[in-house]
C-alpha cells in the first residue's frame, strides 16, 4: 500500500503545504513550512525499511499525463536514488531550521518556495519519464533562482542571473537530445513515448546522432556537477546565495549532474562514454577538479568561496569514481555524494551561524575563538575532519572506495588523485587553524555566543549521520550493492561477471 | 597536558581492544569494519597464521621498546635538571640544529608550501580562473552577446525610410540571385 502513493505524496505534499505557506500570514510561514518539512521527511523514512535492495526499481506510480504525446507521470525508486531522496528530506527541515533568525524579509515568499524546490528536487531524482524530468529539473532551477537573488548577499543578482543562464543553457540542449531520442524511437518502432525504460531500450542503433545527443547531455550534467572548467557559476551562487540556499545547491542540486550521468547519459550511449577519447577527457577533467578545486579552495580569503571550491574538488571525485565503473568506485561514488551533501551542509551552516553573528565571510575576520564559541570550534572541527575524509567518518568510506575501485581501471589518474585527499587537508586544517586557534586578536570576535539550542538541533542530525556512515557504513552500501552493479552490467556485459572480482 | 594525555590514553586503550591479539582469545572486529566492500578481497588475503611464541615474541617486543624509551628518555633529559624553557640557555652550534628540528619546517616552506601557495593564488585563481575562464570566457559570452544586440541595434532605428531601404535591397538581390 505504502509502495503505491509515497513517492507521489512526497511530490505533491510539499506544494500543497506551499500553498497553505501562501495563504498564511508570514509570522507563521516558518513554522508551517517546518512542520510540513518534518512530515515530508516522515513520510520518507520508511522507504529506508521497505526498500528491497535486489527489487531494480521500485515504488513505481504510473498514470497516464498527456496521452497524446506519450507523456507519463512515472515514478520510481532504485538503490541510485534512494538516498538522494532520503538526503533531500532529511537536508530541508535542517535548512528551513537553519533559517529561522537569518531570513527575516519577505518569509512567506522564502518558505514556500523552499517547499516548491523540494518538489522539484525529489521529483528530478524519482521521474523514470523523460519529459516529466525535464519539467522537475526546470522547476527547481526557478526556485533557487530567486532564493539567490532575493534573499542573497550584496552581489545576489550577478549571481543570481549567472547561476540560471548557465543552468539553463545546458539544460535546454538535454531537452532538444531528449527530443531526438523520442522521435528516433518513434519513427523506428511507431510508438511515441517519453518512458525511460522504452527510450532505454530503443537508443540503439542511433549511430553517430549519439555523440550529440551525448553531448547534449553532458553539457547539462557537467555544468550542474559541476566539471572544470564549466564550474565558475558554482564560487558565486554558493557564497551569495542565504546559508539554506548554499546548503541545498551543495547538498542536493550538485549532485543532480552526477545523478543524470548515473541514470541517463551512461545507460543511453554505452559505446560513446566507454570511447577511449571520452574516458580520457572525462577523468583528466575530474582529475583536474580534484586537485586544481582544491588548490583555488586554499588560497580563498572567504570561508564560503573556499567551501565552494571544494565541492568541485569532492565531485571530481565522484565522477571518476562514476567512469572507473568498478563495483567499488561506483559505491564510492554514491556514497560521496551523499556525504558531500551532509559534510558540506554542515559547513555551509556553520559558515552561517557565524556569519550571522559578526557578518563576514573572511577567514582573516576571526581567530582564536575556540575560547569565545567552544561548541562552534568543536562541530566545526568534527566537520571539517570528515571533509578531509578522516578515517571515522564518513567522507573516509567513500572517498577510499573510489580510490580503491578506480585503481583498477584508472591507475595513473587514481594514484594523483589522492594527492587531492592531501590537499584537502592543507586547505581545511589551515582555514580551522586561522579561524578558531591562533591568537584572538579581533576585540568584536572576544563576545560572540555560543551556539544556541536550535542552531544544535540543526547541527547534531549531521554530526549523527557523518559519524554512522564513518563507522558502520554497510546499510548504506548493501542498499546501493544491486543498482550499482546493475549499471555495470549495462554499460559492460562482459565484465558483468568479473564486476565484484579484482 | 595531563588531561589530554588521559584521554588519549584511554582512545589508545579502547582502540586496541577492537583488536585484541589470538593469544588472549580476542575479537577480530575491525577486519569487518569495510563489508561488504571487502568481501571480494577477503579470500585473496593469505591467511598468516601466528604461532603463539611469535605472538608473544611481538608482544614482547612492543613492550621493551617502551620500556627502553621511558627509561632512555628519564636518562637523558634527567627530569629534576630540567628548567622552564624560558631561563634555559641558548642552544649552540649542533643543539641549535636540533633545536630547530634541523630547519625541515623552514626548507618545507620555502621549497614546497610557499611556491604552491604562490601559484595556486597567483596563477591558477586569479589568473586561469578568474580571468581566463570566469573573465574572458563566462562573461565573454556574456558581452559578446551584448555586442552582438549592441551592433544589431541600429537596424531598429523605427524610421519607415530605412526599413524600406533595407527592403528594397533584399528585393533586389533576390531578384539578382534569381536571375543569374
Amino acid at each position: 500500500m505504502y509502495a503505491r502513493w509515497v513517492l507521489t505524496a512526497l511530490l505533491t505534499w510539499p506544494l500543497l503545504a506551499g500553498l497553505v505557506v501562501l495563504l498564511l500570514p508570514a509570522r507563521l510561514a516558518k513554522y508551517v513550512a517546518l512542520g510540513a518539512s518534518l512530515v515530508e521527511f516522515a513520510i520518507s523514512v520508511p522507504l529506508w525499511w521497505t526498500f528491497a535492495p535486489a527489487g531494480g526499481m521500485q515504488f513505481v506510480a504510473d498514470h497516464t499525463w498527456i496521452a497524446a504525446w506519450g507523456i507519463h507521470f512515472t515514478v520510481g525508486l532504485d538503490g541510485i536514488s534512494l538516498f538522494l531522496v532520503l538526503l533531500t528530506t532529511f537536508l530541508m527541515p535542517l535548512s528551513i531550521l537553519g533559517s529561522w533568525s537569518y531570513i527575516t524579509k519577505r518569509e512567506t515568499g522564502f518558505y514556500t518556495l523552499l517547499l516548491v524546490l523540494t518538489t522539484g528536487m525529489i521529483g528530478v531524482f524519482v521521474a523514470l519519464d523523460l519529459f516529466l524530468f525535464y519539467v522537475m529539473w526546470e522547476v527547481m532551477l526557478i526556485p533557487m533562482y530567486f532564493i539567490i537573488g532575493v534573499w542573497g548577499g550584496d552581489n545576489r543578482l550577478y549571481a543570481a542571473i549567472k547561476f540560471f543562464i548557465y543552468t539553463f543553457f545546458g539544460s535546454l540542449l538535454m531537452l532538444v537530445a531528449i527530443l531526438v531520442l523520442y522521435l528516433h524511437a518513434g519513427q523506428a518502432t511507431g510508438v511515441y513515448s517519453f518512458s525511460y525504460a522504452y527510450l532505454l531500450s530503443n537508443a540503439k542503433d542511433l549511430g553517430p546522432v549519439a555523440w550529440w545527443l551525448f553531448g547534449a547531455f553532458f553539457l547539462a550534467f557537467a555544468i550542474k556537477v559541476p566539471m572544470f572548467p564549466l564550474h565558475t557559476w558554482l564560487p558565486d551562487a554558493h557564497v551569495e546565495a542565504p546559508t539554506a540556499g548554499s546548503v541545498i545547491l551543495a547538498g542536493v542540486l550538485l549532485k543532480m549532474g552526477t545523478y543524470g550521468f548515473l541514470r541517463f547519459a551512461l545507460p543511453f550511449f554505452p559505446a560513446v562514454a566507454l570511447n577511449q577519447s571520452v574516458q580520457l577527457v572525462i577523468v583528466v577533467l575530474s582529475l583536474i577538479g580534484i586537485i586544481y578545486g582544491g588548490l583555488v579552495a586554499m588560497v580563498q580569503p572567504d570561508f564560503k568561496k573556499l567551501i565552494a571550491y571544494s565541492s568541485v574538488a569532492h565531485l571530481g571525485f565522484v565522477m571518476l569514481g562514476i567512469w572507473a565503473l568498478t563495483l567499488q568506485s561506483v559505491q564510492g561514488a554514491l556514497l560521496i555524494m551523499i556525504n558531500h551533501g551532509v559534510s558540506t551542509g554542515a559547513l555551509f551552516f556553520l559558515a552561517g551561524m557565524i556569519y550571522e553573528r559578526r557578518h563576514s565571510r573572511l577567514i582573516e575576520a576571526y581567530g582564536g575563538i575556540a575560547r569565545v564559541v567552544p561548541l562552534f570550534a568543536a562541530i566545526l572541527t568534527i566537520v571539517s575532519l570528515s571533509s578531509i575524509a578522516l578515517p571515522g567518518t564518513n567522507g573516509f568510506v567513500g572517498e577510499f572506495l573510489v580510490l580503491l575501485g578506480s585503481f583498477r581501471t584508472y591507475p595513473i589518474a587514481t594514484a594523483l588523485a589522492t594527492t587531492g585527499v592531501i590537499v584537502a587537508a592543507a586547505y581545511l586544517l589551515t582555514a580551522l587553524q586561522r579561524v578558531i586557534y591562533n591568537p584572538l586578536t579581533n576585540p568584536e570576535n572576544e563576545k560572540l555566543p555560543d551556539l544556541t539550542p536550535r542552531e544544535l538541533a540543526v547541527l547534531i542530525p549531521l554530526l549523527v549521520g557523518i559519524l554512522w556512515v564513518g563507522i558502520y557504513p554497510k546499510p548504506f552500501l548493501q542498499r546501493m550493492e544491486p543498482a550499482a552493479r546493475a549499471l555495470i552490467e549495462q554499460m559492460k556485459p562482459n565484465a558483468a561477471s568479473t564486476a565484484g572480482q579484482p | 597536558m595531563t588531561g589530554p594525555l588521559l584521554l588519549l590514553g584511554v582512545l589508545s586503550a579502547a582502540g586496541g581492544l577492537i583488536n585484541i591479539p589470538e593469544l588472549y582469545h580476542g575479537n577480530a572486529w575491525l577486519h569487518h569494519w569495510l563489508e561488504p566492500i571487502t568481501q571480494a578481497s577477503t579470500p585473496l588475503l593469505p591467511a598468516v597464521p601466528l604461532s603463539t611464541s611469535t605472538e608473544w615474541l611481538l608482544v614482547g617486543i612492543a613492550v621493551a621498546v617502551a620500556v627502553v624509551g621511558i627509561v632512555g628518555a628519564w636518562q637523558l633529559l634527567k627530569p629534576q635538571a630540567l628548567v622552564p624553557a624560558r631561563s634555559a640557555p641558548e642552544e649552540r652550534g649542533f643543539a641549535r640544529l636540533l633545536r630547530n628540528k634541523w630547519y625541515v619546517d623552514e626548507i618545507y616552506d620555502a621549497l614546497i608550501v610557499r611556491p604552491l601557495v604562490w601559484l595556486s593564488r597567483e596563477v591558477l585563481w586569479k589568473q586561469v580562473d578568474q580571468r581566463a575562464i570566469d573573465g574572458a570566457a563566462v562573461n565573454g559570452a556574456a558581452r559578446g552577446a551584448r555586442a552582438l544586440g549592441w551592433a544589431n541595434r541600429w537596424l531598429q532605428t523605427g524610421q519607415v525610410g530605412v526599413y524600406v531601404t533595407a527592403f528594397v535591397v533584399g528585393v533586389l538581390l533576390i531578384l539578382w540571385r534569381a536571375m543569374s
